[in-house]
């Protein structure tokens, strides 16, 4: 079955997927006609219409591009922190040790708990950020760290034998053993801050936010837009994914033709 | 240093004896460790290359600069032939150095640009003694330690391995460790026959 869906063209894997959502929203369409309430659910129609009316509003692209660029750089900050936490820890023993508490802590507190202790901190526009941040750090840390730690040992005696330059490591040994799971944490992580970014926003609804928007949207009982707001929350995460999917392959896969 | 004393080396894991009250005297040229799989011969080139510490005894006549062939070839994945075996070179012209040195033991120019999951066992085990000679020469390495460097090959590459060894090497102190008599013949060296738990005889 693996090798039968490796096998598949680049023009095959479009027409499954383009059939893949077909059939969900013709089953959301089929639900909603039966259900017949666009107050509990909105079709794809009507959601798809409402998007096009917020489509033309200053609102939307202010909310959009504003909860786009908070979640970004919560993004950015926390891969780059997961990053600078991963190397040492899996280096050194007693630095783990250390450190082990703080990551634990962070996986294990509630979002909703941070959030709302993060409203107390700092400024409601910073909370998402924030967020993200918190989201975004401890997967990349421990994907990162524990690659680093399974780093083949026979090759890092070779490396020592052979006295290879620490730059000749990074480059020949770590980064090509590094580099899948570290691209796969971070697409992890990026669709949990999207989801726990906007959650953020929700909570603490801050100026120019698709998560205030939500929250106004149920406050006022408009499904339509919530179910609106929602599906641009989607296309956004799953647009970030292939953006960023597209370029780590690629990376990859020059990498391996090098 | 042309000689290498070793005295009274013993070597324990988790209580098990390997070797002790080890002596031997490894000179100039080549010297062939021989003895079945698992008598501990590894065991005494790891001391000897600095990869092991021994648990009681000496060796003397040892510098820094050693190199290792290991048992397996060892080779960065990712990486191809060329670039494995001019990756432990600083010098400018590493890439022509290791592509002379691959082109000795038979390979073509496409073969250099292959990765080793591309390249046959034995092919995986010529790039490995290129890139030892390669860091020999480059380090002046006095110590060499080979470690069953024929692992995989055929007749043929065999024959021409060994020439580039002795043509390179030559003016070394090398250990081989191997279980072939064959070895031996082929490197015009010194056999000494290694037992389990018990000094070697020469």
């Amino acid at each position: 079955m693996r090798a039968k869906a490796a096998q598949l063209t680049t023009a095959q894997k479009l027409i499954y997927r383009t059939l893949s959502v077909v059939f969900w929203t013709a089953l959301w369409a089929f639900a909603a006609a039966i259900v017949d309430r666009e107050l509990l659910l909105p079709s794809p129609f009507v959601t798809l219409r409402r998007l096009c009316e917020l489509a033309v509003t200053a609102v939307f692209w202010k909310a959009t591009l504003t909860s786009l660029l908070r979640i970004a750089v919560g993004f950015a900050v926390g891969a780059l922190i997961g990053t600078l936490l991963a190397v040492p820890t899996a280096l050194f023993r007693p630095a783990d040790l250390l450190m082990s508490p703080m990551n634990t802590v962070i996986r294990a507190t509630p979002v909703a708990s941070f959030i709302i202790l993060a409203l107390v901190w700092i400024e409601s526009g910073r909370v998402p950020s924030f967020i993200a941040v918190l989201m975004v750090t401890p997967i990349v840390w421990n994907a990162l760290k524990t690659a680093i730690r399974e780093v083949d040992k026979d090759l890092l005696e070779m490396a020592d034998a052979y006295r290879l330059s620490g730059w000749k490591r990074i480059r020949f040994l770590y980064v090509p053993t590094v580099l899948p799971q570290y691209t796969a944490s971070l697409m992890t992580a990026l669709g949990l801050a999207w989801k726990a970014g906007i959650a953020a926003e929700v909570l603490c609804h801050p100026k120019r936010s698709i998560g205030g928007e939500l929250y106004n949207a149920k406050i006022y009982l408009e499904t339509p837009d919530l179910f609106a707001w929602t599906l641009t929350v989607i296309l956004l995460s799953v647009a970030m994914e292939a953006i960023f999917g597209t370029i780590m392959t690629r990376y990859l896969g020059r990498r391996k033709s090098a | 240093m042309s000689i290498i004393t070793v005295t009274d080396l013993s070597k324990s894991f988790g209580g098990v004896t390997v070797f002790s009250d080890l002596n031997l005297m490894l000179k100039r040229g080549f010297t062939c460790l021989y003895g079945p799989s698992g008598c501990g011969k590894t065991t005494l080139g790891r001391i000897l290359a600095g990869l092991e510490r021994a648990d009681g005894g000496s060796v003397q006549g040892l510098v820094d600069e050693t190199t290792v062939l290991f048992q397996e070839p060892r080779l960065l994945p990712s990486v191809s032939a060329l670039t494995n075996v001019s990756c432990v070179s600083e010098r400018r012209d590493a890439a022509q150095a290791a592509t002379d040195l691959l082109a000795a033991l038979g390979f073509s120019q496409e073969d250099c640009q292959k990765k080793p999951s591309e390249l046959s066992g034995g092919m995986q085990q010529r790039v490995a003694i290129a890139r030892a000679l390669l860091y020999a020469e480059e380090r002046q390495s006095t110590f060499v330690l080979l470690d069953e460097p024929f692992r995989g090959l055929d007749g043929e590459t065999k024959a021409q391995a060994a020439s580039l060894l002795k043509q390179r090497l030559s003016d070394r102190i090398v250990l081989v460790i191997t279980h072939d008599e064959e070895d031996a013949v082929l490197l015009a060296a010194a056999v000494i026959s290694f037992e389990r738990c018990a000094n070697p005889k020469k």
